[in-house]
C-alpha cells in the first residue's frame, strides 16, 4: 500500500520537476529563450489568452471532439470486442477485416475521412473514434478470451442464463484488460485529435499549435503543446482513478 | 451457457423402495484428442442413494473428473444414461466445488457466497440471511467484504465450499477440493466439511487421491481403473461416524480397509504409469 502511495506522489512530482528544470535552463541561458520560451513565459501567455477569452473556444472544441470520439469508439469497441470474444463465429467473420486494416496508421486516414465525412466536426470525431475503437476492441476481445474456463464452468454449474453469464462473468472477467485498452486509447485519442485539427479546422488545440508555428508566434504554439500535455496527463490520472473504482479487486497489485 | 434440465424424473414418481438419487447406467465418454478417439470412461454403472456420501478414488487421468462433470451436468455422456432424481424443484439439483480456486476474483466474499442465490433471483432478505449463516459457519464473518486476492488459499476454498452449500443443492459434487491445500489445512477443512455435511446430509460425490480423505468422508468408496476408467471395486466404509481425520487411524479396521483398497488401487496406478511411461 505504501509503495502505491509513493508511486502516486511520484506521478504528480515528476512532470513538475521536468518543468522546473526547463525554467532553470532558460534563465541560466543554457537554452535559447526565443525558441524555447521558459515555462513561466508560456504560462504568462496562457493567462493572457484566458483573460481575453481567446482560449476557451479552442479548449471546448478539442475536449468535445475527444470526448465524443472516445465515447463512440469505446462503446462500439467494448460491445463488439466482447461479442467477438464470446462467439467464435463472429470472430471468424470480423477478425480478418480488423487484422487487415489494423496496421494502417490512424493519422494517415485523416484525409480519407475529410473526403468521406466532410471538413466539419464529424470527420474529426470519427477519426478519433475509429482509433479508439481498434485498441478497445482488441483488448476487450482478448480480455474475454483470456477468462479462465473455470469461471464459465461455475456459471454453467449455477445454471446461469447467457445474459447472466455476459454480465456477471464475461464482462467483469474481461474488465481489467478492457480498462488497460481504454487507458491506451485515451493517449492515442490525443495524438489523433491534434493531427486531425492541423488540417481543415479553425478551432482546437491542434489548430493553435499549427497556427502558432505558421505565424511564428511560438509562445502560442507552446501554450497549445502545454495544454495538450496537461489534458493528456489529467486524462491519464482520471483513467487510473476510474480503474481503481471500476476494478476494485485488483487493488494492491 | 444455458443448461437444459437433464434427465430429471417427475418428483411425483417415488416408486423406489430405497430412495435413489443418482443412477449411472453403462456410462461411457469419448474425447477426440488430435483426431484420435480416447475413451475416458467405459461402461460405468453406479447407484447412489439419497443422502449417501460416495468417494471416488483412482489413478490420475482415469476419468474421475469427467464422471463428476457428467453427474453435475457440465459435460454430456457419449453412451449410457444418467438419471438424477430431482425431488424438490425449489432447490437446484446439483452444485460443484471445483478443484482450484474457482471463486470469482471480482466479487467480494459475501457476493461470491450468494452468487448462485442471486442468479436464481431469490429475495434479497433470504440471500442475506443465508450468506450471513455460511459466513459465520465457515469462519469468514470478518472477511465478508474482502476480495479473494486478500485471502489465503484455505480461506478461498472455504468460500468455494460455502458458495456450494449456500446454493443448497440436492447433490454436491466435489472435485479434489483440498488438493491445493497443505496437510494441516487439509485436515481441518476435512473436519469442517464433515461437520457441515452431517448437518445437511446431502447426497455427495467426492473425488480424491487420498485414501485418508476417502475414509473420513465416505459411506462407500469407489475405486476406478486406469484409462479407460471403469469401476474396479466398491467398498463399504466400516468406520463408524463421527470420524476425525487423525482419530480414525487408531481404529484397527482403518488399517485393514486401507490395505484392501490400496492393493487394488496400487495395481491401477501401476497400469496407468506403464501406459504413460
Amino acid at each position: 500500500m505504501t509503495s502505491t502511495a509513493t508511486a502516486r506522489i511520484l506521478n504528480v512530482v515528476s512532470p513538475l520537476a521536468l518543468l522546473l528544470l526547463w525554467e532553470l535552463c532558460v534563465w541560466s541561458g543554457f537554452v535559447d529563450g526565443r525558441l524555447f520560451p521558459a515555462p513561466s513565459e508560456i504560462i504568462g501567455a496562457l493567462v493572457q489568452m484566458i483573460i481575453t477569452g481567446e482560449l476557451w473556444p479552442h479548449v471546448t472544441a478539442s475536449l468535445t471532439r475527444i470526448l465524443a470520439g472516445l465515447a463512440i469508439g469505446s462503446a462500439a469497441g467494448v460491445t463488439l470486442g466482447i461479442i467477438m470474444g464470446l462467439s467464435p463465429l463472429v470472430r471468424a467473420i470480423i477478425q480478418p477485416v480488423i487484422a487487415a486494416t489494423y496496421p494502417v496508421p490512424r493519422t494517415a486516414i485523416v484525409p480519407l475521412f475529410l473526403i468521406i465525412f466532410g471538413i466539419g466536426e464529424l470527420s474529426k470525431i470519427l477519426v478519433i473514434a475509429i482509433s479508439v475503437f481498434y485498441i478497445v476492441l482488441i483488448n476487450s476481445m482478448t480480455g474475454v478470451m483470456q477468462i479462465d474456463r473455470i469461471y464459465l464452468d461455475v456459471g454453467k454449474d449455477m445454471r446461469v442464463s447467457r445474459f447472466q453469464a455476459f454480465w456477471t462473468i464475461a464482462l467483469p472477467g474481461a474488465l481489467p484488460t478492457i480498462m488497460s485498452g481504454l487507458k491506451l486509447a485515451v493517449g492515442i485519442a490525443f495524438i489523433v485529435l491534434v493531427v486531425a485539427e492541423y488540417t481543415g479546422s479553425q478551432t482546437g488545440l491542434g489548430y493553435m499549435i499549427w497556427e502558432g508555428w505558421q505565424i511564428l508566434d511560438l509562445r502560442r504554439m507552446y501554450v497549445g503543446l502545454l495544454l495538450v500535455a496537461l489534458f493528456g496527463w489529467l486524462a491519464t490520472l482520471l483513467m487510473d482513478e476510474l480503474e481503481h473504482i471500476v476494478v476494485p479487486w485488483r487493488r494492491g497489485r | 451457457m444455458t443448461v437444459t434440465p437433464i434427465k430429471t424424473i417427475d418428483p411425483g414418481i417415488k416408486a423406489e423402495p430405497a430412495p435413489v438419487k443418482v443412477r449411472l447406467n453403462g456410462l461411457s465418454k469419448m474425447f477426440k484428442v488430435n483426431g484420435r478417439e480416447v475413451t475416458a470412461l467405459q461402461d460405468v454403472s453406479l447407484t447412489i442413494a439419497s443422502g449417501e456420501f460416495v468417494v471416488i478414488v483412482g489413478p490420475s487421468g482415469c476419468g474421475k473428473t469427467t464422471l463428476l462433470r457428467i453427474v453435475d451436468g457440465l459435460d454430456e455422456e457419449s453412451h449410457g444414461h444418467v438419471t438424477r432424481f430431482h425431488t424438490d424443484p425449489s432447490k437446484p439439483l446439483s452444485s460443484m466445488i471445483f478443484q482450484e480456486h474457482a471463486i470469482f476474483p471480482w466479487l467480494s466474499v459475501e457476493r461470491n457466497i450468494g452468487y448462485g442465490l442471486r442468479m436464481r433471483g431469490l429475495p434479497k432478505a433470504e440471500i442475506a440471511a443465508t450468506v450471513a449463516h455460511f459466513l459465520k459457519k465457515m469462519g469468514l464473518a470478518d472477511y465478508a467484504k474482502a476480495y479473494p486476492y486478500q485471502l489465503s488459499g484455505g480461506m478461498k476454498q472455504r468460500v468455494s465450499i460455502a458458495r456450494a452449500f449456500a446454493n443448497d443443492p440436492e447433490i454436491l459434487c466435489m472435485d479434489e477440493p483440498f488438493a491445493a491445500l497443505d496437510e494441516q489445512n487439509k485436515a481441518i477443512m476435512l473436519e469442517e466439511l464433515t461437520r457441515i455435511w452431517s448437518e445437511t446430509r446431502k447426497t455427495a460425490l467426492f473425488i480424491t487421491h487420498s485414501l485418508d480423505e476417502a475414509l473420513v468422508l465416505a459411506d462407500r468408496i469407489v475405486v476406478m481403473t486406469a484409462r479407460p476408467g471403469r469401476i474396479a471395486a466398491i467398498f463399504d466404509n466400516p468406520l463408524p461416524r463421527p470420524r476425525q481425520s487423525y482419530e480414525i487411524r487408531k481404529d484397527p479396521a482403518y488399517g485393514e480397509i486401507s490395505a484392501r483398497i490400496w492393493s487394488i488401487l496400487r495395481e491401477e496406478v501401476m497400469k496407468s504409469r506403464g501406459e504413460t511411461v
